[in-house]
């Protein structure tokens, strides 16, 4: 069942421009220069019920935009998105009780008093009832280990911390959608590694539709099978992340330990070596050739152990963006997307 | 809904808890009309100013220093901060119109506020002896709904000057001249009986004498049957008027940030 549908979505907005400085100042306050910006520029994708995806694109990509737009904060200034067959500016509660946006940047829980005081709060809010409040709260409080953190200030908790709080009012109604920008941001590996299974362990729970941003790969591939890539508005793709690999890039990475010292051996013959290390080394083999490459090394060379690797992750999306820059280029548009 | 204000009453209950040293401050900077009655108090030495006399305008400004305490209202500089900084996206996120949570903060300080002025009450009633008011129970009623019309009228047109932060960024500006227009006009920096006759109609039936010295008048028996009359009409009218400017420019601005972001 398709629980996001985004269709034909445009957002544009329109911000005024000021140069820097006194007279910049002057200058803007007398006429004001105006330029249209593309934030979202024709994007469509559906995704059904239970599944996380990925919402994958460089700082100004147009992610947090769609992911307002999906939550109801802002409407589209063409096409059309749906959730949970709800139009969501029009910001109905049933709609807004059944879906969250928790943005990393940005904080819901009381600065001076402790978490719960924020829980008690969404409670009623959200018309929950005590023993579903009771219930949610156990379930959250084991899945973050939150029992040490609820009754202690907030502006007292670690970011991490707080970050945990914050997860779990903006979940305490137990929406079916979650709208996640960046919910790891400013982490330590540890408490992202913990963030990233919660997500998880939350979606098996409750089999929730999640749409989820991150400049840490490492989220991505551990959370999401498919992921959708936007650059300056526009989708560039949609789809399995491992598929993403295979299509973006024509190489894979063999990495091979030989037996005897490589006095001699013309690695470059097999393919681009990348480094050699003692009797290491890395090389790229075009996508179609790497098991005949690596037989034929493996016949060929005194070799103790070898093995054949997909490109990192982080690799393959720098070079989504790279391909869209240059089409860009080479379509005349300007960086900026002005008008 | 009820169940939702108690929830958020009793979490601003906390937070201004946190912060009781703050709010006791405050409300000692809220002092210009007891400055004001200072300056009445020495100029009518030689007799009473159009018909006031030293004892009337102790009076007049006790009373109405504790209607401005109990009509106190900030909301302007959290909705203000909120949407320039996109706090105010987090409160849309909520099934519930963010104005009640503003509601409910206010009135909580208002309980803060009268267990302070209940003491500060007994204390000036000693030191003047002689205070007289025209408390009845019906000009006692007059005077809470009064108070609580005044209250509703301060807060919603400082709601809707903090609601023009969805378009420009001097909204704070904009309420500081309404805000000392009502000063003026209030009956804060003299009561309205002394203004010149042809200033006085026209403030009669402005808003700004609703938002503080007309729960004041309603007590102080200078009011004709046919003035009390007309004031509580006029005082119901910019109610409403408020209550509709308010639902137009919610609606106006809401649109306005859902397309253009703030």
């Amino acid at each position: 069942m398709v629980q996001i549908l985004v269709d034909h979505l445009c957002k544009y907005y329109q911000v005024h421009q000021k140069e820097p400085g006194l007279i910049g100042s002057l200058k803007s306050f007398i006429a004001r220069k105006y330029s249209d910006v593309k934030a979202v520029d024709d994007v469509s994708f559906a995704i059904g019920a239970g599944e996380i995806v990925g919402f994958l694109g460089p700082n100004g990509a147009g992610k947090t935009t769609t992911l307002k737009v999906l939550s109801g904060l802002l409407y589209p200034t063409n096409g059309a998105a749906r959730v949970l067959d709800f139009t969501p500016h029009e910001r109905r509660a049933a709609f807004l009780r059944n879906i969250t946006l928790v943005m990393g940047q940005k904080q819901q829980l009381n600065w001076d008093l402790p978490a719960m005081d924020t829980f008690l709060v969404n409670a009623a809010i959200y018309e929950i009832s005590d023993a579903q409040f009771k219930k949610t709260l156990s379930a959250l409080t084991e899945l973050l280990e939150l029992a040490p953190l609820l009754k202690k200030q907030v502006r007292k908790l670690s970011l991490g911390e707080r970050m945990k709080c914050e997860l779990a009012a903006a979940l305490l109604h137990r929406p079916q959608v979650l709208f996640l920008d960046e919910p790891t941001i400013g982490l330590d590996v540890t408490m992202q590694t913990k963030i990233r299974q919660f997500i998880a362990d939350y979606n098996a729970r409750y089999d929730a539709t999640i749409i989820l941003t991150s400049h840490y790969m490492a989220d991505v591939t551990a959370l999401c099978k498919r992921v959708i890539v936007i650059d300056h508005g526009k989708l560039l793709y949609d789809g399995d992340l491992h598929a993403l690999a295979e299509k973006i890039a024509p190489h894979k990475l063999i990495h091979v330990e030989f037996s005897q010292s490589l006095d001699g051996v013309q690695l470059a013959e097999y393919g681009e070596v990348i480094k050699t290390r003692g009797q290491r080394a890395d090389l790229l083999i075009p996508r179609d050739q790497t098991s005949q490459v690596a037989a034929r090394m493996l016949a060929e060379l005194p070799i103790a152990d070898v093995t054949i690797e997909e490109p990192p992750i982080e690799d393959v999306i720098t070079r989504v963006f790279e391909q869209a820059a240059r089409a860009r280029a080479e379509r005349g548009e300007s960086d900026e997307d002005e008008e | 809904m009820l169940i939702k204000y108690a929830a958020l009453l009793r979490r601003s209950f906390a937070a201004m808890l946190e912060y009781r040293a703050m709010i006791f401050i405050w409300m000692l900077t809220n002092v210009m009309p007891l400055v004001m009655l200072a300056v009445w108090f020495s100029l009518a030495e030689g007799g009473p100013i159009a018909g006031y006399s030293q004892n009337d305008f102790v009076a007049y400004y006790l009373l109405i220093t504790f209607v401005r305490q109990m009509t106190n209202v900030w909301v302007i500089w959290e909705i203000d901060y909120e949407i320039r900084h996109g706090d105010f996206s987090i409160k849309l996120l909520h099934p519930l119109n963010p104005i009640h949570e503003y509601i409910a903060s206010h009135i909580t300080d208002k309980f803060l506020r009268i267990a302070v002025m209940i003491p500060l009450g007994i204390i000036a009633w000693l030191i003047f002896p002689t205070l007289q008011y025209d408390f009845t129970i019906i000009t006692g009623a007059l005077f809470l709904i009064a108070l609580v019309a005044s209250w509703i009228i301060r807060f919603l047109s400082q709601y809707c000057f903090g609601l023009l932060a969805f378009w420009i960024s001097e909204s704070i500006t904009l309420n500081e001249v309404w805000f000392a227009a009502s000063l003026m006009l209030g009956g804060i920096v003299a009561p309205l009986d002394l203004f010149p006759a042809n200033v006085q109609v026209i403030a009669k039936y402005l808003p700004f004498r609703f938002m503080f010295s007309f729960p004041v008048e309603i007590v102080s028996g200078r009011l004709t049957q046919t003035d009390l009359v007309a004031g509580i009409a006029a005082m119901l009218g910019w109610l409403l008027a408020s209550i509709i400017v308010y639902r137009w420019l919610w609606r106006r601005g809401l649109k306005h940030f859902s397309a253009f972001g703030a």
